[in-house]
């Protein structure tokens, strides 16, 4: 299984995921200048340009690695799908290789993935801190990392079932954005006293990478625990009933 | 249940309103297997099942005694399915090594079959440039790395060049010879001429005859299917050479073509009908379901 994670990582670097990322980092690092003009006033003691800076590294580098989580999570559910109308899928099963390691190695593959763009997202953020000496960045870098692998794999858990049961590329890509926003929106909408909902833990957890809150133990492992299922429900459903073919 | 290295009892298989297979059941022995029929026959349907791809609605599926998924994975099948597409940013050589470690076949193996199969130096290059016949080859060179007990070949001729195509029958020969059962699909029939595999011969999902090759295949075999502009001409002329002409719906006309000089006569005809320039005409390829119902028919 380890040559065939090694195979889908270079498979998977060969789609335009790192400029993906980079145009990512640098939309979520214009998106937090354009949110903190308006407010920012310099102090006495700090110039414009150091307080926009500080402001672009707590609030653009973070929530570019949320949405490199999603990217990634969407390119692992692309790739299965591809494979699918491609035919590589077709050869694959029909090697000595059995259909859980053909699906853990594009889950294991997707998550070193989600791991080195995070940390080189995050990379990106850290040098220009310490260089302009901005003071401290709003999470510690191993949790934020933690965290944005645990929530590509929750990404990742959700997707893979649509790809399953949709099998072509484009339709599992619109219908996993609309899932992810209907996560979004409905985190939004149902309110705090359903915080037990994975959507609420996961903006819990979001809100916990932009710096804007704490996290509590319990929702870090549900945020841990509620992939599970649902990754389950993908390998069963693959291993079990899903057809290659027609 | 049986003994067969393949088992189909009574198997279906729909997909929406489409009847792929409809309840077929044959067993394949050791030793050359065909399957062959027209283009959506549902040859492929039964090898997808046969590969553990796909699994049947209805009856019962056997691959060398066990559940044919388990089999795959087992690594005791080298199969060619009918849709592929490998690791294309990788060369040949680097391919096949990886699928030669998954099935533990020797380096000094994937380089005896690039040999066999005349890959030369395409596989020291990127598989994203490889013609379709060169990717044949690499499908082909990749389901018989490992010396499986059991090939599975999907339409295995289909790209290839006729000295690959002969080569490819040689090393099938010689397998099969070695105790290797090879099971094998296709429309074209002239590729497997010669060879007396058991054959099942299928028909819009359903079995139309089984039994060797030579008794079954024979009509077939001498087949011509011919696609001209004036198609009435050569049927009138034909029939009353006294030759087994007929005429499809869709115009074309099909020859059973007795021996060399019945052969001969249909050329003849075309010539003396100034069509010669014009006419395409192809033996023992059954991609026409209706020329292969007409063959069928003639007595």
């Amino acid at each position: 299984m380890i040559k065939l994670v090694l195979a889908e990582l270079r498979e998977l670097t060969r789609f335009p995921l790192i400029d993906i990322c980079l145009t990512a980092t640098l939309i979520m690092v214009s998106l937090g200048m354009l949110w903190m003009i308006p407010v920012a006033e310099p102090s006495a003691s700090q110039s414009i340009v150091d307080t926009l800076l500080k402001q672009v590294l707590f609030y653009g580098f973070n929530s570019a690695q949320i949405f490199i989580a999603f990217l990634l999570a969407i390119t692992s559910s692309l790739s299965i799908a591809r494979d699918y109308e491609m035919g590589k899928m077709h050869v694959l099963l029909t090697l000595p290789v059995s259909r859980k390691s053909y699906l853990l190695s594009k889950i294991i593959s997707s998550l070193i993935l989600s791991l080195v763009a995070s940390a080189f997202s995050l990379a990106v953020g850290v040098i220009p801190n310490f260089y302009f000496n901005l003071g401290k960045l709003p999470s510690p870098y191993i949790q934020t990392l933690t965290a944005i692998v645990l929530l590509s794999m929750f990404y990742m858990s959700i997707f893979l079932p649509i790809t399953l049961i949709l099998k072509k590329t484009l339709p599992s890509i619109l219908t996993s954005i609309a899932v992810a926003l209907a996560i979004e929106a409905g985190s939004k909408l149902i309110g705090e006293q359903y915080g037990f909902l994975p959507t609420l833990c996961y903006s819990k957890l979001a809100y916990y990478l932009l710096g804007l809150g704490s996290l509590d133990t319990w929702v870090f492992i549900a945020s841990i625990l509620y992939p599970i299922p649902f990754l389950l429900a993908g390998i069963w459903y693959f291993d079990k009933r899903f057809e290659v073919g027609k | 249940m049986g003994k067969g290295v393949v088992v189909f009892d009574s198997v279906t298989k729909r997909f929406g309103e489409v009847t792929a297979l409809d309840k077929i059941s044959f067993t394949l022995r050791r030793g050359l297997n065909f399957l062959v029929g027209p283009n959506g026959s549902g040859k492929s349907t039964a090898i997808n099942i046969m590969l553990g791809l796909m699994k049947q609605d209805a009856g019962f599926v056997e691959v060398m005694g066990e559940e044919p998924r388990k089999v795959v994975e087992k690594g005791l099948v080298g199969a060619l399915p009918e849709k592929y597409h490998f690791y294309d940013f990788m060369t040949g050589v680097e391919y096949l090594s990886l699928v030669a470690e998954i099935k533990g076949a020797s380096r000094d193996d994937v380089k005896e079959l690039i040999d066999a199969l005349s890959l030369g130096d395409y596989v020291n290059k990127v598989i994203r440039g490889y013609s379709k016949g060169t990717l044949q080859k690499v499908a082909i060179v990749q389901a018989l790395l490992g010396d499986p007990p059991l090939l599975i070949l999907d339409e295995p001729f289909a790209n290839l060049d006729f000295w690959t195509s002969r080569k490819l029958i040689d090393i099938l020969r010689d397998k099969a010879k070695k105790n290797v059962s090879v099971v094998l699909s296709t429309h074209a029939l002239s590729h497997i001429k010669g060879l007396n595999g058991y054959t099942v011969v299928v028909r819009k999902g359903r079995i139309v005859k089984v039994g060797y090759a030579d008794e079954v295949l024979g009509k077939l075999w001498r087949t011509a299917v011919v696609k001209t502009s004036e198609p009435e001409k050569i049927v009138n002329r034909l029939v009353k050479l006294g030759l087994k002409a007929r005429l499809s719906k869709r115009g074309l006309v099909v020859v059973v073509l007795e021996d060399e000089e019945e052969r001969t006569k249909l050329w003849e005809t075309v010539k003396d009908l100034g069509l010669l320039e014009s006419v395409e005409i192809s033996y023992g390829v059954l991609d026409e379901d209706e020329a292969f119902d007409m063959v069928m028919q003639v007595d």
